[in-house]
């Protein structure tokens, strides 16, 4: 842990971490913020994943937060090499199936209309967060409120094998 | 209000937007784009691999195009280096 805290000092002190490089280290962060507190600090156990995804998760996982046994069935979906344990890298799956359903919900609620724009991603619905893209394209939404996730949450999270290209390509691909 | 991990999650859709609106269409980081994204958002990553091989690399349906899941094959790939190196020092 010591190191890990002197490595995040060094780049938050440099200051100059692009975008991409504070969301991957805020991913990081709360992987371990978790993975510390019981058994292998470097892994979570059903009870730190359930704790992380009540907590750090509330608005993608609206539904299943409040299900143990979804939540359960969750991680050994991801749980691919079936120690009942989630380390890093299968977290990271549960990542990007969950940015890519964010995205998904984004063009979902986008505004009609020519060029690229994204309405509300995730649990934002309601919010006015959307945002339009490029010069070309329009948005002027945020307002329409989220559908019900339930049928895009099990695809990404539940039903591995209705997955999506992201689902079935990952795990083969992270083997380097 | 969305939590800092979710949070996370969306600015990496916008990432890849920044990039991928450039040109063409909307959802394709094109061999140029993908070389510019790696260069400002994680110039480390280009240290062990040059952007042409990380393009061969996530291209997986040969279109010569990076759509958002390649991309995110990326981020997943980038995160557990970055989570190794945490380790590291």
């Amino acid at each position: 842990m010591a190191g890990l805290l002197i490595w995040a000092e060094r780049e938050n002190v440099a200051g100059k971490m692009s975008q991409m490089e504070k969301s991957i280290e805020t991913i990081i962060n709360v992987f371990h913020a978790y993975s510390v507190r019981l058994g292998h600090p470097d892994t979570l156990n059903q009870k730190e994943f359930k704790q992380l995804v009540k907590k750090e998760l509330p608005n993608f996982l609206k539904k299943e937060k409040k299900d143990d046994k979804l939540i359960n069935h969750i991680l050994e979906d991801l749980d691919t090499n079936g120690d009942k344990q989630l380390n890093f890298e299968e977290f990271s799956i549960l990542v990007g199936r969950l940015t890519a359903a964010s995205h998904e919900e984004m063009h979902k609620n986008a505004p009609p209309g020519e060029g690229h724009s994204h309405g509300p991603g995730l649990g934002e619905g309601g919010h006015g967060h959307g945002h339009s893209h490029g010069g070309h394209g329009h948005s002027h939404d945020g307002h329409e409120p989220a559908t019900n996730l339930t049928p895009q949450l099990l695809r990404f999270c539940s039903v591995p094998a209705q997955a999506l290209v992201t689902v079935t390509l990952l795990p083969p691909l992270l083997q380097r | 209000m969305l939590t800092d991990l979710e949070s996370a999650m969306d600015s990496l859709i916008e990432v890849y937007h920044n990039y991928s609106l450039v040109k063409g269409n909307y959802h394709a980081l094109y061999k140029d784009d993908l070389k510019k994204l790696l260069e400002t958002e994680g110039p480390n990553y280009l240290k062990k691999k040059d952007a042409d091989t990380w393009f061969k690399e996530l291209d997986i349906n040969s279109d010569k195009a990076i759509n958002f899941e390649e991309f995110l094959i990326l981020v997943i790939k980038l995160g557990v280096i970055a989570h190794e190196d945490s380790h590291k020092e």
